[in-house]
């Protein structure tokens, strides 16, 4: 099948083809010239030559050639180390290590070499993924790890356990958040910002704003998506919010795409217990301690008093 | 940010104390700043929590150190850092790994010390064991001719050096039991002595000696191992598969980017005959594996087309389309 693939260099090619003829890789020459060193030290040869002319001994005669040294000096002896004698019964130490050295490298057959490679290297690379992991998973999250919920959810579980539902009510909120501008969720002019961005402000919300007394200037530029606004700005709209309803509202909602119920008047649609009407009991929030704590502390949507004190310093204080 | 303390100025207390928390925790959620919020829906509808499964829930750490433990102290047997498994833990004999040095140090130890002693145990095991100190012990006084000569049996009489002495005591009915009996009274007691007298005699390269070759059991050991893990048996091998050195060649420039202390690149370097055109290419293409450098357009890689050139004929297949009515 022709592709139009290019996987192989000119040098492989040359590689490939001195394998294929069993050339271009071998035992270590140093270690082989080590090997044949030792081997010929004056005392090894009459030992070996004794092994090979061993057929009149007994077994036990003939094992314990082998094993001369091997619970003192086994070089001494050409011998197998005690330590060794388990996987490596009956053989001298310099014979063992020629074979295994040959062995691994295929006995002249280096497709018998590229087998037990590549077998190695597929264990050692699976291998170290698996310790790697296992000694980095002690500092994987450091201090931040919570729970395994929290671990698996990308920490979503840290706001809402109750998943399903939460997706529910947060599918019915169209766009009416923008979550990369939470630091000011809950401020009417966040939320005029989001309108904004959607369809623009309809006239009849900035004559509400000005009626309640926002200023002019911000009213005026309540398109621009970097109008700001005094805190008593924001309570001026705040109030007019609240009697934002009727069709006005219906436009406001279907402008943001929200289809929550019972979203009564625009203000509504500031108040977290409103806009989860199915999961504000299961909505939590991780405390400065770490610990989880309910936003809301029972069905009729009471907030936990509690966390004015043990929300973040930078979520409570404007001077942190 | 409109703090807490700002934000209980412009809506009602409770709903801006639960806006900050919420925003807070909210805030938490990997990536949300970059979400809209009907994806931040699916993504939570889609989430699949720990519910039911208690033993999970219970943990208080991402993973418990006795679960890494287990998993480091089972498989984490290798020598490379933090017990990770390296080329030469698996095959490193042939590579010379540790062998090399504890043989060459060997050598040179052994040379610094006398082993002329030694060496005539080894040599008076040679002759006995090839005859030339067996005795064929005739009857005393001899029979006086033309009566045949009789024999009491055969003894083993080592001259001198380590296991000097006559096997056994008395003559046996056979060569091969008076030699075995002076292998097992005499030479094996004998030079297993010499050897173990060197513990006192020369104790610093006896223990060094002893150092050098623990280490080659030691690295035998681990491969034996580290194959026993990998399923890796060698008498199993296929002969002349010729495929397993299409995947060997292929992966070459990636095992030369593995040039970790024992890893790919430093056991292939090893075992490459680089006296040979075929080793020098196989390192050469280790190496071009090292200049791929990600994200450059520097052309080190230099491959050759695959595709055939000219064209492969096409063969003529069944007709695939529907022909127009005529």
């Amino acid at each position: 099948m022709a592709t139009d693939l290019s996987l192989l260099t000119p040098l492989q090619i040359t590689a490939t083809a001195n394998l294929l003829q069993n050339q271009g890789l071998g035992v270590n020459t140093a270690f082989t010239t080590a090997v044949n060193s030792y081997s010929a030290l004056p005392f090894i040869g009459p030992l070996i030559s004794t092994i090979a002319a061993s057929s009149t001994l007994t077994a036990g005669n003939k094992a314990a050639l082998y094993t001369l040294g091997s619970s003192s000096c086994p070089a001494l002896g050409d011998s197998v180390p005690t330590a060794g004698l388990t996987n490596f019964p009956s053989v001298l130490m310099g014979n063992l290590l020629t074979t295994t050295a040959a062995t691994y490298m295929g006995n002249g057959d280096l497709t018998k070499f590229a087998q037990g490679f590549s077998s190695i290297q597929g264990y050692s690379g699976l291998t170290n993924i698996f310790v790697n992991s296992a000694v980095n998973s002690q500092n994987y999250l450091g201090n931040t790890f919570t729970n395994t919920n929290n671990m698996v959810s990308g920490d979503i579980t840290s706001v809402n356990l109750c998943t399903a539902v939460w997706a529910g009510d947060l599918s019915n909120l169209g766009v009416l958040i923008n979550l990369n501008n939470l630091d000011e969720l809950g401020t009417p002019l966040a939320l005029v910002k989001q309108l904004a961005s959607v369809g623009g402000i309809v006239p009849a919300i900035a004559l509400s704003f000005s009626a309640l007394g926002v200023s002019l200037d911000t009213v005026i530029n309540l398109n621009d998506p970097t109008v700001t606004a005094s805190d008593a700005d924001q309570k001026a709209m705040y109030t007019a919010m609240t009697q934002i309803s009727g069709d006005l509202l219906a436009q406001v909602l279907r402008l943001l795409g929200v289809k929550t119920a019972n979203i009564n008047t625009m203000a509504d649609l500031l108040n977290p217990y409103k806009i989860f009407p199915n999961s504000f009991q299961s909505l939590t929030v991780t405390n400065k301690n770490g610990v989880s704590e309910k936003i809301y502390i029972d069905a009729s949507g009471t907030v936990n008093s509690n966390l004015a004190q043990t929300l973040p310093a930078y979520a409570t204080s404007s001077m942190s | 940010m409109t703090a807490l303390d700002r934000l209980t100025q412009i809506i009602p207390q409770d709903q801006a104390l639960a806006n900050k928390a919420l925003a807070s925790s909210m805030q938490g959620i990997t990536g949300i700043n970059s979400m809209l919020l009907p994806t931040l829906a699916k993504t939570v509808g889609n989430i699949q929590t720990n519910f039911g499964l208690p033993l999970v829930n219970a943990q208080t750490s991402a993973v418990s150190p006795a679960a890494a433990n287990a998993v480091t102290s089972s498989v984490g047997t290798g020598t490379g850092p933090r017990g990770t498994v390296t080329i030469m833990d698996g095959l490193g004999t042939a590579a010379g790994w540790i062998s090399t040095r504890a043989m060459s140090n060997t050598v040179t130890l052994i040379n610094s010390i006398s082993t002329a002693y030694l060496q005539s145990g080894y040599s008076n095991m040679y002759n006995t064991v090839t005859g030339a100190y067996t005795v064929h012990v005739p009857v005393d006084p001899p029979p006086t001719p033309p009566d045949p000569p009789t024999y009491l049996g055969y003894q083993v009489v080592i001259p001198g050096g380590p296991g000097a002495g006559t096997y056994p005591a008395a003559p046996v009915p056979t060569a091969a039991g008076a030699i075995n009996d002076a292998f097992a009274s005499g030479l094996i007691p004998a030079v297993q002595s010499v050897i173990s007298g060197f513990s006192g005699s020369n104790p610093t390269q006896y223990a060094a000696l002893n150092s050098n070759w623990s280490n080659i059991v030691n690295q035998l050991n681990l491969e034996k191992s580290i194959q026993t893990k990998a399923t890796l048996n060698f008498a199993n091998l296929v002969p002349n598969s010729t495929q397993s050195i299409y995947g060997f060649v292929l992966a070459l420039p990636s095992y030369g980017q593995d040039t970790t202390v024992g890893g790919t690149a430093q056991f292939i370097q090893a075992v490459a005959n680089t006296n040979n055109i075929g080793g020098q290419s196989i390192v050469a293409s280790m190496r071009q594996g090292q200049s791929r450098v990600p994200g450059t357009g520097v052309g080190t890689n230099s491959n050759i087309p695959v595709a055939a050139n000219p064209p492969e004929p096409q063969a003529t297949l069944s007709p695939a389309q529907y022909p127009y009515p005529s």
